[in-house]
């Protein structure tokens, strides 16, 4: 009995600290993914300057306030517009991250295909020239360093 | 006041005549056969050179005697500003970058052309052509809208000095080296494009400007890793790349210039991917010019773009050209430019490599997708958009994560083909050793999953290096030599191959320290003299601050002393200072660097009673990213300086613009 009373007290004792450490938590995922209207180039979460503390405290208010992070992305779009959304939400966002993905699922295809009508039809003769002309050359000056290692000349 | 300055317009001027007679020389001399035409137009363009150079040296003149008369030198420097940084003026400024720019350029061209002439290669008279018109672009611009050298009606006593944020040692040697990279790819890139106008497409184009493409790559990446280290250690936002613009600027022709010189490998041992490799060094240069478009026109809103001017209209016909130039020669010559092998098996060391440029172009298309969106959608729409740090980490690491793994399993794989039993064998010991890390790392307790993966990777990658090295001493050591004499014989025999593994290693000390950030720690609140802070193990106390001005700015610097446990650790100096030229306010920050990690501390305001905003960060394994760079660096050194230029093998023209071929 005294177990679950001592538990109780803790819980109460411990739940606004840990509440408080979830808000930041989720200031600090809102920042990382809203550009800051004060240091071009910068999220808000890493932009430096003052004005970038507060619109963070402003939004650690919103979130104690219960607003949910869209409801908190709505209002800040609505004061500083689309551009602080730092991956577009507008309704063609599939187009920003469709091509990354085209490119690389079609490349990757394109490829893959490539590889196997070249082995399809491969040869069976040997290779027109066993080693190329830099393996070649490179041979050569080891040849020659060799010899030179030997005192000959040429 | 006359100064030296006075010749530079002139100066400019006469070069623009000298590389265009240069260009017209080589191209008749190429078309027509004439080596004497050629040499002559070779000789222009080394003129074009010594013109540019002494333009150069005008605006470096006025700038190092404070010449305010022109407009150059009063907005982008002042009395006070040191020698060094004067000298740095010179890339501050829009006209005087591309100033920059074009000098690298004709020094390259004139320096490279030369060289080729002497060793006889028969490229060197559309090479000159191509340099020459990429020259002529430049020098338009800088005698029209980029005039370095306008003069101003009134003369003001002072200049407006430069950007503080450009005072840094940083800033004196990370632009001229991006430049470098930049510029040098258009070596490789002429000389492709010579070898396509000529129809000499055998190795000789990319064989002859092997070297100019590995320096390009190497003061790139440098330059690139340097910029960051500038961010790091000047903005005070405790990270070293933000995927602002210009920074995606650079990295785009670097992403496409390391598929290249992945790829180019395979078209010298197997004669395969040659059309590949022209279009990728013609992407490399156009993302180049494209680069310094981004960071020049203003069309991108970003902490780097310091000046903004009207040339941006000027570069995308010229990109537009140059594309559209490059690959109808490609299309021309596509029916010599085919593969002389075919690929024998999907698992062989091609084939990785294939894979290798797939994700690298599958790179460079997202980031520059990224980077060019809000442009596009404002066109559409209207709307002006971000996109930023979220998308690129959500493509970019995933790609970079794949190609750790083809670091360490590429070389594992034999040429032509290999069966799946024989790469079982010779994977097994780098995939344990990758699994017993991820395994090691969750017990004790790493909940990030991107790390994970990616010690995971960097360990499998080690160990496979590592053992490649083995494998190759130990034929010296069975011969009785020590291991480090082996190493070093092994290195010295073939400084390509193992020159390029130690680069992979740099590689990946610098993503370890890259995963680093998955533990960062930060905190940040105003603190009152004498009060305490605790970030991960430290605690850090607000001791002292001083105050102090010099001409330049108005100093604050707080004494934080950082305690861990019971022990005195160090006193980290923190300043936030004002400059007076510009009445910018500029954080220089404290940090305290070790291979563990960093502890970096920014003030980042000041109360009239001493009060400051606070900001500390805690970045484990940060260090590793400018070590790794440092090992890069010295694989670089070990590929330079083992691969000296060859005397370019007599070729047999495919289809000729010559006289006789072409008529025929």
């Amino acid at each position: 009995m005294r177990k679950i009373a001592l538990l109780a007290i803790a819980s109460v004792l411990l739940l606004p600290g840990t509440a408080l450490a979830d808000d930041q938590d989720r200031v600090t995922d809102l920042s990382r993914n809203i550009m800051s209207p004060f240091c071009p180039g910068l999220t808000l979460h890493d932009c430096p300057s003052d004005a970038a503390i507060e619109l963070r405290q402003d939004i650690l208010e919103m979130v104690q306030d219960g607003m949910g992070n869209a409801e908190i992305m709505d209002r800040l779009e609505q004061q500083y517009g689309p551009i602080i959304s730092a991956v577009p939400d507008d309704g063609r966002s599939w187009l920003v991250w469709g091509l990354p993905a085209a490119a690389l699922l079609g490349g990757g295809a394109l490829a893959y295909l490539a590889g196997r009508r070249w082995t399809s039809r491969r040869s069976i003769a040997p290779e027109p020239s066993a080693i190329s002309t830099t393996e070649r050359e490179r041979i050569e000056t080891e040849l020659r360093s060799i010899r030179g290692e030997w005192g000959g000349g040429r | 006041m006359t100064s030296a300055a006075e010749l530079g317009r002139p100066a400019l001027i006469a070069a623009l005549a000298f590389a265009s007679a240069g260009g017209i020389f080589c191209a008749v001399g190429a078309m027509r056969g004439r080596a004497d035409l050629t040499r002559t137009g070779v000789r222009a363009l080394v003129a074009t050179f010594v013109l540019t150079a002494l333009a150069a040296a005008g605006l470096l003149h006025a700038l190092l005697a404070h010449d305010f008369s022109f407009e150059y030198v009063s907005a982008y420097s002042s009395r006070s500003l040191s020698v060094g940084y004067t000298f740095s003026a010179l890339w501050g400024g829009m006209e005087g970058s591309l100033l920059f720019w074009t000098l690298l350029l004709t020094g390259f061209a004139a320096f490279a052309i030369r060289g080729a002439d002497r060793r006889g290669s028969r490229l060197v008279g559309w090479a000159g052509a191509v340099l020459a018109a990429t020259t002529v672009f430049f020098l338009l611009l800088l005698v029209a809208p980029a005039d370095p050298f306008t003069k101003l009606a009134q003369i003001p006593s002072d200049g407006r000095g430069l950007n503080p944020l450009l005072q840094s040692p940083g800033m004196m040697i990370h632009p001229p080296l991006l430049y470098t990279g930049f510029v040098g790819f258009s070596i490789p890139f002429a000389f492709a494009m010579a070898a396509l106008l000529s129809g000499r497409l055998d190795d000789a184009w990319f064989t002859s400007t092997r070297r100019w493409t590995l320096f390009s790559w190497s003061a790139l990446s440098v330059g690139i890793v340097l910029g960051g280290a500038w961010a790091y250690t000047e903005l005070g936002w405790g990270g070293y790349w933000a995927w602002d613009p210009v920074e995606n600027a650079s990295f785009l022709p670097w992403l496409t210039a390391t598929a290249y010189l992945h790829s180019v490998v395979i078209q010298e041992k197997r004669r395969m991917f040659k059309v590949w490799n022209i279009s990728l060094i013609l992407m490399t240069y156009a993302l180049a010019v494209f680069g310094t478009f981004l960071t020049r026109s203003g069309l991108l809103s970003s902490i780097h773009t310091f000046t903004e001017g009207p040339i941006g209209k000027w570069f995308l016909p010229f990109i537009g050209l140059m594309l559209i130039g490059g690959l109808a020669l490609i299309a021309l010559r596509y029916d010599s430019l085919r593969s002389d092998n075919q690929l024998d098996s999907m698992l062989s060391r091609e084939s990785a490599f294939l894979a290798n440029n797939v994700l690298f172009l599958a790179a460079a298309v997202a980031i520059l997708w990224g980077t060019i969106y809000p442009v596009i959608a404002e066109l559409f729409t209207g709307v002006r958009l971000s996109v930023g740090p979220p998308f690129f980490n959500t493509v970019f690491i995933p790609t970079g994560l794949a190609l750790i793994l083809l670091t360490g399993l590429g070389p594992l794989i034999s040429w032509r083909r290999m069966s799946k039993g024989a790469l079982l064998r010779i994977v097994r010991m780098p995939l344990i050793a990758g699994a017993v890390t991820i395994f090691v790392l969750a017990i004790v307790g790493v909940r990030s999953l991107g790390a994970m993966v990616a010690f995971g990777l960097c360990t499998f990658s080690f160990v496979a290096i590592g053992a490649e090295f083995a494998r190759g001493s130990g034929v010296y050591r069975r011969r009785g030599m020590g291991t480090l004499r082996a190493l070093n014989e092994t290195v010295a025999r073939n400084r390509r191959r193992y020159g390029g593994y130690v680069i992979h290693l740099g590689v990946l000390l610098i993503v370890i320290g890259f995963a680093g950030a998955a533990f960062n720690k930060e905190v940040a609140r105003p603190m009152q003299l004498g009060e305490s802070i605790n970030i991960g193990a430290y605690t850090m106390t607000y001791a002292d601050f001083r105050q102090d001005s010099t001409p330049e700015k108005e100093i604050f610097e707080a004494e934080i002393e950082v305690t861990r446990g019971w022990d005195y650790l160090t006193t980290l100096y923190p300043q936030r200072n004002v400059h007076i030229a510009q009445g910018q306010p500029q954080s220089e920050v404290g940090i305290r660097t070790t291979p563990v990690e960093d502890l970096y501390v920014v003030v980042s305001s000041v109360d009239p009673d001493g009060t400051i905003g606070f900001r500390a960060f805690v970045n484990p394994l940060t260090w590793w990213i400018w070590a790794g760079a440092g090992v890069m660096v010295l694989g670089m050194w070990v590929v330079l300086s083992g691969d000296l230029p060859v005397a370019v093998p007599v070729s047999r023209p495919a289809r000729s613009f010559e006289p006789g071929v072409a008529e025929a």
